[in-house]
């Protein structure tokens, strides 16, 4: 099979395909691992040589359970569980905050959450876009990937529900939790 | 690394490794666990259940409002505390088996909650229905040790002369106007009566197990306002201090004074 044709695949093909076909699942890694990389990064301090550990760990476990994906699900939902699983147990060992690489991140998803969070547009956007690692380094992991999902991966309720394995409704309260821990962040930032 | 580095570094690591993928029947295998133990909980929350309902309709609570007793004492004596312990049990597991199938996660803890026990009621239902209760609470006081030990509080609560309450089974066939039983401890009683309420049997027979509201005349003679016969295959009490005694009436064996230091006086 040509390897360009595949890339026309959708991720549930290439998933039937990569038991037999190792190239259909380089194309799926191919496909994630920067959007991976970044939300692993986004939710952790680890450095980009770690982020990529993680990153592997999680390909690998991906492709040792592939025959457990469930077609009802988008195999984006799956890949990112296996990734927030990985990262759990990597935080759980290092216990650590993000910081640094502002810029990677994009003005419209600074805007988004700025929105998002309820803060006066024009004074605050520049301060959270300066101090957004470090304010969501504040407040606590439950909530930290509930933002990043929901407003870095643009990712909806029910994908973040795929993801963490939580109600939709659990999903809904940790997300309004999570703007208001924000908030907090920021007033503290401030002084 | 860039993107091309990480997809051969990881099938570089699959290969020498010789990692495969995890054939799908164990993933199969693994929610038919999931989903097996899962039932099983559920089917024995329901049995639990079943025996609730069932000591709840053969407890007589209609029979003990005529007599002077506790509804307090009534009502904690005849708590099945075991099956409740148990039901609240199988019915966690159950949740947390739900919990852990493949879409387990989108329930709420308390929706998942109500629908385990909207299983367990409605298994436990059909199994009062087919009488299956019964039938396990009468095996658990003939087989399992202790259970009968354990519940003896919800036959004790009938035991009590100086309430008008008595339980036990009669000896001999009536005269015209008393009859002896022995209680359920094994003490022997002449049972007085005068046009006494009967419930459950037409004639006063020997051998039927009974539960009679009345009055204690003196230490072994009773008044009887009210007879109900207990169903044959219903426990009634612990066995070994009574059917010793029992058998040894029936029998014509004289029983020691010293039995449970209570001389017969019949």
């Amino acid at each position: 099979m040509e390897f360009e044709h595949l890339k026309e695949k959708t991720d549930e093909e290439l998933v039937a395909l990569a038991i037999d076909f190792q190239a259909a699942f380089s194309t799926l890694i191919d496909r994630y691992s920067d959007k991976l990389t970044w939300y692993i990064r986004q939710i952790t301090n680890v450095s980009r040589e770690e982020a990529e550990d993680i990153l592997q760990e999680t390909f690998i476990k991906a492709y040792t359970n592939i025959n457990s994906f469930d077609p009802s699900l988008k195999f984006s939902s799956w890949i990112y569980r296996i990734a927030h699983n990985e990262v759990i147990s990597n935080y759980r060992k290092r216990k650590a905050r993000p910081q640094d690489d502002a810029n990677d991140i994009d003005d419209k998803l600074v805007d988004s959450l700025v929105a998002e969070v309820d803060l006066d547009k024009e004074v605050d956007r520049e301060f959270l876009r300066k101090h957004l690692l470090d304010i969501l380094g504040g407040i606590d992991m439950k909530y930290r990937e509930v933002l990043v999902l929901r407003y870095f991966q643009d990712r909806s309720y029910k994908e973040i529900s795929d993801i963490i394995k939580k109600p939709e409704g659990t999903v809904a309260t940790l997300i309004n939790r999570a703007k208001k821990e924000c908030r907090k962040q920021i007033e503290k930032k401030r002084k | 690394m860039n993107k091309t580095t990480i997809s051969q570094e990881v099938l570089k690591q699959i290969q020498e490794k010789k990692i495969e993928p995890k054939p799908k029947w164990q993933f199969l295998a693994r929610n038919y666990m999931v989903w097996g133990a899962g039932s099983v909980c559920v089917v024995v929350g329901g049995l639990s259940l079943s025996v609730m309902a069932h000591m709840a309709r053969v407890s007589d609570w209609e029979l003990y409002a005529n007599a002077d007793g506790s509804a307090l004492t009534f009502a904690i004596e005849n708590m099945p505390y075991l099956w409740i312990v148990v039901m609240v049990l199988f019915i966690l597991l159950a949740n947390y088996n739900l919990k852990h199938t493949k879409s387990g996660y989108k329930y709420r803890l308390a929706s998942a909650v109500v629908v385990v026990i909207g299983a367990s009621v409605f298994v436990g239902g059909i199994f009062h229905v087919m009488n299956i209760g019964r039938a396990l609470d009468s095996l658990f006081e003939e087989r399992v040790p202790y259970y009968a030990q354990f519940m003896a509080p919800r036959h004790a609560v009938w035991m009590n002369p100086e309430q008008g309450l008595l339980t036990g089974k009669i000896t001999d066939d009536a005269s015209d106007d008393s009859f002896i039983m022995v209680d359920i401890y094994g003490g022997e009683w002449e049972v007085l009566f005068e046009k006494p309420e009967l419930r459950g049997m037409e004639i006063i027979k020997a051998g039927l197990p009974v539960r009679i509201i009345g009055e204690a005349i003196d230490d072994y003679l009773f008044k009887a306002y009210i007879i109900k016969v207990l169903p044959p295959e219903q426990p009634f009490g612990p066995k070994e201090k009574f059917y010793y005694r029992f058998k040894k009436i029936k029998k014509g064996e004289p029983v020691s004074e010293s039995f449970f230091g209570r001389p017969r006086t019949i």
